[in-house]
């Protein structure tokens, strides 16, 4: 645990990524500067940006979700959002593929919603039991994408489109996805950032939090809602990049302990952070191909979990 | 399905006459001399094809970094060009370097990055994959039109319909035919809208076809095929340069494929999917027929 | 989760085998491009051996139906069978040793192996040129060793959360591998047909792949109903009626290894079935898994006999991935039992 030290270090990391995605791409820095198109300006900074904001997203969504459910190995890729947002979208791009791009983010914080609206049904409604939440999150998230793969099967020739939306690329995002983008995350990046304090409460125990004058029902719903709108956000704009929300905050707590208001903040970065890099290698790796960014974060997001699962003591 | 594909061509129509008329209303409302594209990027081999009947060499083609797909005729007749990536996620990137005035992008591929390429240059979208060999040929007038070549273009059309006709006068038509694409786990048989099979309908050709399907690729199993019974099978397998599928090697052991006409008659036939499947344009139609020719489906006298 | 009463599997199992060989028979000549009838499948399977190799010499269209019956047919829907009493088998034994209603053999991770390891064959990446059915089966083999050593196989201490999580994280790893590749070469996708499960070509070439892997695993499942039985009421009660519960996960985790991966192997990954079978199971006649295990294969036999004709009629005459279609059926019977379990805890 560094917090200061990580509070100088991230940003400045963070800034000299963000430099190498305006510098590094498809494209040699000599190449680009000889061609008059402005590439930079209208393709990578945008891109960069994407990925700082949905990365992010990404990030406080898990350290959010972690909150609520109490389990460490909890992501909003365990309890359904990903998926109930991956067949939202999938739904839309395959039978109205006319429709414009901005109305991908309301379906998919819909279909989010309705996925972790189901969920808690089944889980019964009062109690939040940790371990009961995930285990019928995984169920839920592998029915979805069942569905998902159904429409995808039915749909031969838009299969393509889809399966890159379903990995995670920020393939062809621009400037318009980060206006679309932004404004989500204005309001609720904010809105977690004064939930942690409450959070903070809650994860001393529901009697003790309850002692405290928290309102533990009501905070834990809100912390949840919170985490599916983020995540639905990011992953309509960018597809279902997959572990960072899982790994984001777990770095974070390895940098900066477990209080949410220190918490919160550093995962953010640490999830900008991710992705950023993800898709800088994603787009240089085999230039002009592009590979799926979400193929990296799962690289590097699937080994640390499986090495936290070994780890984890706590069964 | 149907209805939706029955509309996203009419889409694609609407938009691409928009398009037309905005490319072609920007360079009227110039005054002077009307300056036609000089560099093109393609997103589809169907463009490539349409592009260079055109006579214009793209300075970027989507060749999925697979140069070998694109067929030797149109090799022959492309200058240096650059690979902008797959065709299902072109690089921006390369293509705002390569400062085209003209980008040809797929309705149904690009329709998500259509403001992207739109910034970089005018972008006429076209129906490329799944599309039929007439609405094809249509197109390629447009893109002639856009590429301020029309009249070659139409030249280039009327001589292919000749030769076309030509061929047509020199095969027999007595005989069903199929042509398919095989994977490592099944068959997709080109239905009545797919590139081959409008081919062959305009080479005079009778095709056996999956009965009541309307969708451009089925997939079937030998029982299927066996009910369509073809007397002429073509098989196109994108990975035969690895060893190829192996699912028509355990077919032909199957105790049901002596039954099939296309096994008594021996005419079962491998041909390069790169054509028949892929190309689809005016050199991929041609060579379709030529393949058709070197069988005994050409006339004898 | 339990009917008020269970019904007494002296009725349950007539009643099913009946549904079963209804469900063969109408599959073995339903769903055809070809106007099949019974009697073409009593000729088929009846007639005399000798008459049958004349008519394949002359081979008029009353033979073809024959002939498809015995060599297309019959296969397919012994196969289906199969695939079903393993899936069934597979998904109780997961379900007994987590103890856990929503454990499904697809939680090992043996789905996202055998299709990564198909796609790899399909775009020519692999550098060893493997036979399908042998790459596809080592690719669930390899995913659900893997997952059942993270889950604490190592130790022999199979968590029942562990080893789902671990699932989760190896399912995701591989599927977004899978994906990349797709991806990458479009020529390929022609497999996410079969990444759903389908029975398009199976025949008695796979048959005899399969059968001499299940029957034993499926048999040996039996070995093992009554320490699962113990091990349902508690560990430590399991334990000391001389039940090692370590020893048992291992153990049943071999045995869903084996018979999920040669069925993955040859149908490709079929949803829902390992899942919602047990649950019926359990719902008809109880848990005792002396009764529930042969009753399950049985019904899950049924289910994937019935779903196979169900994919031939979709969308005739082209073929639905019949793993489409237990997905569909198994959705909403998977929300229902999920609602019910919640009203019973």
């Amino acid at each position: 645990m560094y917090p200061r030290l990580t509070f100088w270090l991230l940003p400045a990391l963070l800034l000299v990524a963000a430099l190498s995605g305006l510098l590094l791409g498809s494209l040699d820095w000599r190449t680009v500067q000889a061609s008059s198109a402005d590439i930079v300006t209208d393709l990578r900074l945008s891109r960069v940006l994407l990925a700082i904001l949905a990365g992010a997203g990404l990030g406080l969504s898990g350290a959010l979700t972690q909150a609520v459910v109490r389990n460490p190995l909890a992501s909003p890729d365990l309890i359904g959002v990903t998926a109930g947002a991956g067949l939202a979208a999938t739904t839309l791009m395959l039978l109205w593929p006319d429709l414009a791009f901005g109305w991908l983010i309301p379906a998919a914080i819909i279909g989010a919603l309705l996925a972790v609206l189901v969920m808690l049904a089944l889980v019964g409604r009062g109690t939040l039991n940790p371990s009961r939440l995930v285990l019928v999150g995984i169920a839920l998230s592998s029915w979805l994408a069942a569905l998902t793969d159904w429409l995808l099967v039915s749909h031969p020739q838009k299969v393509n489109m889809a399966l890159v939306w379903l990995t995670g690329s920020l393939w062809g995002r621009g400037w318009d996805h980060v206006w679309i983008l932004l404004p989500w995350l204005l309001v609720l990046v904010p809105l977690a950032l004064m939930l942690s304090l409450r959070l903070d409460l809650l994860a001393l125990g529901d009697e003790a939090a309850e002692g405290l004058g928290a309102n533990v029902r009501r905070s834990r719903l809100l912390a949840l809602l919170l985490a599916v709108a983020m995540a639905a956000v990011s992953v309509a704009v960018c597809g279902a990049i997959s572990f960072v929300g899982l790994v984001a905050p777990h770095l974070a707590r390895l940098l900066v302990g477990g209080a949410h208001h220190r918490l919160l903040p550093v995962t953010a970065m640490v999830g900008a952070l991710l992705v950023l890099v993800s898709d800088i290698a994603a787009r240089t790796l085999l230039a002009p191909i592009e590979l799926p960014a979400g193929v990296l974060t799962a690289l590097i997001g699937a080994p640390y979990f499986l090495f936290l699962l070994t780890r984890y003591r706590g069964w | 399905m149907q209805g939706g594909l029955k509309q996203g061509l009419q889409v694609s129509r609407v938009v691409a006459g928009l398009l037309l008329l905005w490319v072609v209303g920007a360079n009227i409302g110039v005054a002077g001399p009307v300056t036609p594209p000089q560099r093109v990027v393609v997103l589809e081999y169907s463009f490539l094809d349409a592009v260079v009947a055109a006579g214009v060499s793209p300075v970027g083609i989507a060749d999925d970094k697979k140069p070998g797909r694109i067929l030797p005729a149109i090799r022959r007749q492309l200058g240096d060009y650059q690979s902008v990536g797959l065709r299902g996620q072109p690089d921006l990137e390369t293509i705002a370097s390569l400062k085209p005035d003209l980008i040809i992008a797929d309705t149904r591929r690009h329709q998500g990055i259509y403001t992207a390429l739109q910034d970089i240059a005018p972008t006429l979208l076209l129906l490329s994959y799944g599309a039929e060999y007439q609405a094809l040929l249509d197109d390629a007038r447009v893109i002639g039109k856009a590429l301020g070549r029309a009249a070659q273009m139409d030249a280039q059309l009327v001589a292919h319909q000749q030769r076309m006709s030509q061929f047509a006068t020199r095969l027999r038509s007595d005989e069903q035919l199929l042509f398919a694409v095989v994977s490592a786990r099944g068959m997709a048989v080109h239905g009545r809208p797919a590139f081959a099979s409008g081919v062959l309908h305009r080479l005079g050709l009778n095709i056996a076809l999956p009965a009541g399907s309307q969708q451009p690729y089925v997939r079937v199993s030998l029982e299927q095929l066996a009910a369509m019974n073809p007397d002429w099978l073509f098989v196109g397998d994108y990975n035969a340069a690895q060893g190829g599928a192996d699912i028509l090697r355990r077919w032909q052991q199957h105790p049901l494929w002596p039954f099939l006409k296309l096994s008594r008659k021996q005419q079962l036939l491998n041909v390069d999917p790169n054509s028949w499947s892929l190309a689809r344009g005016i050199y991929g139609a041609e060579q379709i027929a030529q393949d058709l020719l070197a069988t005994s489906l050409a006339r004898s006298n | 989760m339990r009917l008020s009463q269970p019904l007494s599997p002296l009725i349950v199992t007539p009643c099913l085998l009946l549904v079963l060989l209804a469900g063969i028979a109408s599959a073995a000549i339903g769903g055809s491009t070809f106007a099949l009838t019974l009697t073409d499948l009593f000729n088929a399977v009846l007639g005399d051996a000798q008459n049958l190799a004349a008519q394949l010499v002359l081979g008029d269209a009353q033979n073809l139906a024959a002939q498809l019956v015995l060599t297309i047919r019959l296969p397919r829907v012994l196969i289906a069978a199969t695939v079903g009493a393993a899936l069934a088998l597979a998904g109780t034994l997961m379900q007994g040793i987590t103890r856990n209603p929503l454990a499904s053999p697809a939680l090992f991770g043996l789905n996202a192996g055998a299709g990564c390891l198909l796609v790899l064959v399909q775009t020519g990446l692999l550098p060893v040129p493997l036979p399908l059915m042998l790459a596809t089966a080592l690719g669930a083999a390899l995913a659900g060793g893997l997952v059942l050593m993270l889950g604490g196989g190592l130790q022999g201490r199979i968590h029942p959360v562990r080893v789902v999580l671990a699932g989760v994280a190896v399912t995701a790893l591989l599927t977004a591998m899978t994906r990349s590749l797709l991806i990458l070469d479009e020529q390929a996708q022609a497999v996410v047909d079969w990444l759903s499960g389908s029975l398009v070509d199976a025949d008695w070439h796979h048959w005899q792949q399969l059968w001499p892997w299940v029957l034993p695993a499926g048999l040996a499942t039996l070995w093992l109903a009554q320490p699962l039985n113990l091990l349902a009421l508690g560990e430590e009660m399991a334990a000391g009626l001389g039940v090692s519960p370590r020893r048992l996960r291992l153990q049943a985790s071999l045995l869903v290894v084996i018979l999920a991966a040669t069925s993955v192997a040859v149908t490709g990954p079929i949803a829902f079935v390992g899942l919602l079978v047990p649950h019926l199971g359990r719902a008809l006649v109880g848990s005792d898994h002396r009764v529930l295990l042969p009753l399950v294969a049985v019904l899950g036999a049924a289910l994937m006999v019935w779903a196979d004709l169900l994919s031939r009629l979709l969308v005739f005459p082209a073929e639905t991935p019949v793993g489409l279609v237990t997905a569909l059926i198994g959705a909403p019977c998977f929300l229902w039992l999920a609602a019910r379990q919640r009203g019973a805890s």
